[in-house]
């Protein structure tokens, strides 16, 4: 029979004195954190794009001004339009290095550009080489879920995408370029496939939950009961087929029986969302219908809505979830991709543009400063959903008054930055990693301590505000071959 | 299989892609972890005991192979002719990378999102099934009562037979009855179904198709697949679907344990129309037009018109494949006839392509959208495109120093001017450029919708040619391309090597591999005219389609 039991986190979330339904858990309010015992957690944003445009020796992300008070363009006007500069920091003038096959150097990419600069970038360890896109290296948000506890949550890490499809080509080529999550297996990297279906995020995250209402509740938990008794029987059958398997199907099924042992795991985590921050997020319903291919330069494609699958409302979604995860301790380590590597996500219903993100990047609308505009504002549309993310956590206060964010480091990676090129050797490209841009939030461990900053740290790696989010968050790992920390950004 | 070299300079190669990796196929031998029980469940009738091998020349042709789990196209598919219920997968299940085609194992990775979403849709399936309208389908008899064992234990045995793909043991039904205490709980018979479901569609035997075979007396690493593991096999081969009653009822009476046996069933099989779809769909990510970047009209339209001819070709006619490349007459409607300057027909029909230029599927909108490039075609991608998925031939990626985003004619620069210029004159390009361009060149008077052209984009200051090349032999326009491919010899054996791919679902290939490829291309006819059908009949009746070689371990 499935057994119930209550978690850490159903204390720490009945602790918050919600009417409950359950009598085991009745007893459970009144219990507020201490300060000391408020997990921390840890956030990673990517964006697939570049931030500057060709011929420009500027973008429109970097401040004129560095430390506090620095002025904001229009790459990052969702800061100021959502009031949460003060919560982040702009680091700038980054550069990953690269160089040929066979002689990249640590933390470098590949020479080619795409996408090269995202496996050094997510994980701190060099591109493999020109035709293999995958990181080399256990990724941030799986290290930060070891070190904060993750054993201890109901989900050890979540592992979102909001872009639903890549938009090129026959839908599913996207690959290793729609994926940033990685984990070391005892020495081999395995990719980890984000989900990217709001409602089975949704689903997931709010595994074992059942509502207050006691008629509710009973059907719910009747429910829970009915899908471990599938679970049981499934994990079962696994295990006695693995004696009938080759060695190389052993480690695919053994991988398989993790994950079903994990979600037997959270089957058994029965509770009850609790009062005040801590809720039921309302169910999101079915997923938007997932967009069309459409090919570079058709506009009329991009203008009758192909290559979209309604990523505004996916990415509003995802970034409720986050924000409830962290605030019933559902987990305290979240990654989420908002575009895919070399995005070919359509820009028109985002800001209007008849073209995808990518091709903006290089030929922006009428090109000059329109286009540069138009490469900001696509940029912008992640620090948005970003920033979003970052208020939610400012405005939702934990058991002893404290903001969720003053535990929280968070991270927004994007694929590029601007300046040389040395596949084609211009100058001024957007097919370069330098000129890169690193966004650092929270208040964890003296990040941002007397207001968001901008430092310019010329020729620093990105990873280093990796290494710093980590840092702050008392956790002593540094990424792959990149080590140190930006210096300025720990008050 | 020899190495071809084709005219390329220095650093441009270009071999049989079953040849390129040297260490793909070497033979490891290792069968750490298999236990020697025989077939893929505890009431297989196979004893587990070793039996004996095959001949040594068929043990040389036997290919690697691991669990694969269900491509989102593969369970929907699965779930409807189970169930009768539409599920789209793919919102639910991680994406299936295309390479080209959606069911590489060796991509596939567990995953929360694959456990999680799994759990998710089967408790959809099990949702949609036993709505009032499917639900006496779904179960099949009716119960007594709400805790009716015996109706209960007949529902397992029928449905898990069918979702698992052989019969549940003893063992399986005991411990899945016990679920009937769900009705108990509940008082509704169909709780317990519903969990039944639930479980079955997460089940690893479900998910994957997990091939366990017998051991082989003197062959570690080789074993002789069951006949409901063959059944599976031509079922996703030939449906991507599982397999029907008739099949495993067939299985159930060994009669999938001989090559005549396999063959008179896949015979039955190719005349479903889930074969039709099935085989439309293997062109379909062969050749690149799963998806098109157009209008839902125009893209429906020129799917429809490729599906046609395929199902007219080597179905309704059972012309040679040939006939996909030289067909006169094509399936349009009045938008798609609009499109290419054809007559409209009243209704969606066959109308002759007289003496446009247009021969067969090289002619179709799907084929020539594919690889397109910034509104425009892309002589090199078209090249690309021939010498890689048509002729199986291997291209290296550009060298690091070129940026195949910025390589783009200047404003007032004609393409083929800019081609010639850039790539087909220049010392550092032309080894690899030779091999591409001048087939994409022969192919410009079809723009990247596959409309008929004679200037660049409108631009009468450049005219097309037309003009290119295919291994030194002058053709223009997809009818000539066509017949240089058909008589080049390489075709037979590159879709046998393409087929390959998409029935074993792997895309790299190893010298055994390449043996299996050869002798079922020598048995169908290695040049001239072939039947597709009569390929896949080959293919699944050569003796070596009746085993697996396990995997190197990892």
């Amino acid at each position: 029979m499935p057994r119930f039991r209550l978690s850490r986190r159903s204390m720490l979330r009945g602790t918050a004195g919600f009417a409950m339904a359950l009598p085991a858990l009745e007893i459970m309010s009144g219990t507020a954190h201490a300060g000391a015992d408020i997990p921390r957690r840890y956030f990673l944003g990517f964006a697939g794009t570049s931030t500057g445009f060709p011929t420009f020796d500027y973008d429109l992300l970097k401040p004129d001004a560095t430390g506090v008070g620095y002025d904001i363009k229009r790459a990052l006007a969702p800061l100021a339009d959502l009031g949460v500069r003060e919560e982040v920091s702009v680091v700038t003038d980054l550069e990953i290095p690269w160089g040929e096959e066979g002689s990249i150097p640590a933390g470098g990419r590949h020479i080619g550009w795409h996408a090269h600069s995202t496996a050094p970038l997510i994980s701190g360890v060099r591109s493999i080489s020109g035709s293999n896109e995958a990181a080399a290296g256990a990724t941030s948000e799986v290290v930060a879920a070891d070190a904060l506890g993750g054993d201890e949550t109901l989900h050890r890490y979540l592992a979102y995408r909001v872009q639903a499809a890549y938009y090129r080509g026959s839908n599913g080529d996207g690959g290793n370029r729609g994926r940033i999550t990685y984990r070391d297996e005892g020495g081999s990297i395995i990719p980890i496939d984000p989900i990217s279906s709001p409602r089975l995020a949704y689903e997931s995250l709010f595994t074992g939950f059942v509502p207050p209402d006691p008629a509710e509740a009973a059907e719910a938990l009747a429910a829970l009961r009915r899908r471990r008794s599938a679970v049981d029987l499934v994990l079962e059958d696994a295990q006695s087929l693995m004696t009938k398997l080759g060695s190389a199907d052993q480690t695919r099924m053994e991988r398989h029986l993790d994950e079903l042992r994990d979600l037997e795991r959270r089957l058994d985590e029965v509770s009850t969302p609790a009062e005040g921050a801590c809720a039921l997020l309302p169910d999101p319903g079915e997923d938007p219908a997932i967009g069309g291919t459409v090919e570079n330069g058709d506009t009329n494609g991009y203008a009758s809505g192909g290559a979209y699958s309604d990523e505004e409302l996916r990415a509003t979604v995802m970034t409720d979830l986050v924000a409830m995860a962290f605030t019933c301790d559902l987990t305290r380590s979240a990654s989420l991709m908002y575009t895919m590597a070399q995005c070919f996500l359509n820009a028109n219903p985002l800001f209007g543009q008849p073209s995808d993100i990518h091709e903006l990047g290089h030929y922006g609308v009428g090109g000059g400063e329109v286009g540069l505009n138009a490469v900001s504002d696509g940029v912008a549309w992640h620090v948005g959903h970003w920033a979003r993310l970052v208020q939610k956590l400012r405005d939702t206060q934990e058991l002893d008054g404290s903001s969720v964010l003053d535990h929280t480091a968070m991270v927004l990676l994007f694929e590029g930055g601007w300046g040389f090129d040395p596949e084609s050797g211009d100058a001024l490209s957007v097919h370069s990693s330098e000129n890169m841009a690193v966004l650092l939030a929270g208040r964890v461990g003296g990040l941002n301590a007397g207001g968001g900053v901008h430092i310019s740290s010329p020729g620093s790696h990105p990873t280093q505000v990796v290494n710093t989010a980590l840092s702050a968050l008392g956790i002593n790992h540094e990424m792959g071959e990149v080590s140190g920390i930006i210096d300025g950004l720990i008050g | 299989m020899g190495v071809l070299v084709l005219g390329g300079g220095p650093g441009c190669y270009v071999g049989s892609s079953a040849d390129e990796d040297p260490s793909a196929g070497e033979e490891t031998g290792d069968d750490s972890g298999n236990s020697g029980n025989s077939g893929g469940s505890d009431s297989d009738s196979d004893s587990g005991d070793p039996t004996e091998p095959p001949p040594v020349e068929v043990l040389e042709r036997v290919g690697e192979l691991g669990m694969r789990r269900l491509t989102a196209a593969e369970y929907s598919a699965t779930v409807r002719d189970l169930l009768g219920v539409d599920v789209d997968a793919a919102l639910l299940l991680p994406e299936d990378w295309r390479q080209p085609f959606d069911n590489d194992y060796t991509t596939q990775n567990a995953s929360q999102a694959l456990i999680d979403g799994a759990e998710l849709l089967a408790a959809d399936v099990a949702g949609l099934a036993l709505e009032p309208g499917l639900r006496d389908a779904t179960v099949g008899c009716t119960p007594a009562g709400p805790t009716d064992a015996a109706c209960f234990q007949e529902f397992l045995a029928r449905f898990g037979r069918r979702a698992l793909r052989r019969p549940l043991s003893e063992d399986d039904l005991s411990r899945y009855g016990a679920l009937i205490s769900e009705a108990e709980e509940t008082g509704d018979f169909y709780d317990a179904v519903d969990v039944a479901i639930r479980a079955l569609l997460q089940h690893p035997e479900f998910l994957y198709r997990i091939e366990v075979g017998t051991p082989l007396e003197g062959v570690p690493d080789v074993f002789a697949l069951n006949d409901y593991e063959v059944a599976t096999r031509l079922s996703y081969m030939l449906w991507g679907s599982t397999p029907s009653d008739t099949l495993l009822d067939l299985a159930e009476d060994d009669g999938l344990s001989d090559p005549e046996g396999i063959r008179a069933a896949a015979e039955d099989m190719l005349l479903d129309e889930r074969a039709k779809a099935r085989v439309g769909r293997f062109h379909a990510l062969w050749l690149g037009y799963e998806t098109l970047p157009h209008s839902p009209d125009l893209t429906t339209a020129m799917q429809a018109e490729t599906q046609a001819l395929i199902d007219k070709v080597i179905f309704d006619d059972a012309m040679p494949w040939q006939e996909l490349l030289r067909s006169s007459e094509t399936y349009v409607d009045t938008t798609l006839a609009e499109h290419y300057g054809l007559p409209a027909p009243a209704t969606p029909g066959w109308v002759d392509y007289a003496d446009s230029g247009r021969r067969g599927l090289l002619s179709h909108g799907s084929f020539l959208s594919a690889m397109s490039k910034i509104d425009d075609s892309s002589p090199t991608k078209r090249g690309i495109l021939v010498r890689t998925r048509l002729m199986c031939q291997v291209i290296p990626p550009p060298p690091p120093t070129v940026d195949v985003d910025m390589v783009e004619p200047e404003e007032g620069t004609c393409k083929e001017d800019f081609y010639v210029e850039q790539h087909l004159n220049a010392p550092g390009c032309v080894s690899c450029h030779a091999l591409m361009d001048p087939i994409g060149l022969g192919l410009e008077n079809y723009d990247h919708t596959g409309a008929f052209r004679t200037v660049e984009n409108d631009d009468e200051s450049c005219v097309i040619t037309g003009q290119g090349e295919l291994d030194g032999s002058p053709f223009s326009g997809p009818a000539e391309l066509s017949e240089l491919l058909i008589d080049s010899g390489s075709l037979n054996r590159c879709v046998a090597e393409q087929l390959y791919r998409f029935a074993m679902g792997r895309t790299e290939l190893a010298p055994v591999d390449a043996s299996f490829i050869d002798f079922v291309v020598e048995q169908n006819g290695a040049e001239g005219d072939f039947d597709f059908a009569a390929l896949v009949l080959a293919f699944v009746s050569e003796d070596a389609f009746r085993y697996r070689r396990n995997e190197a371990a990892q």
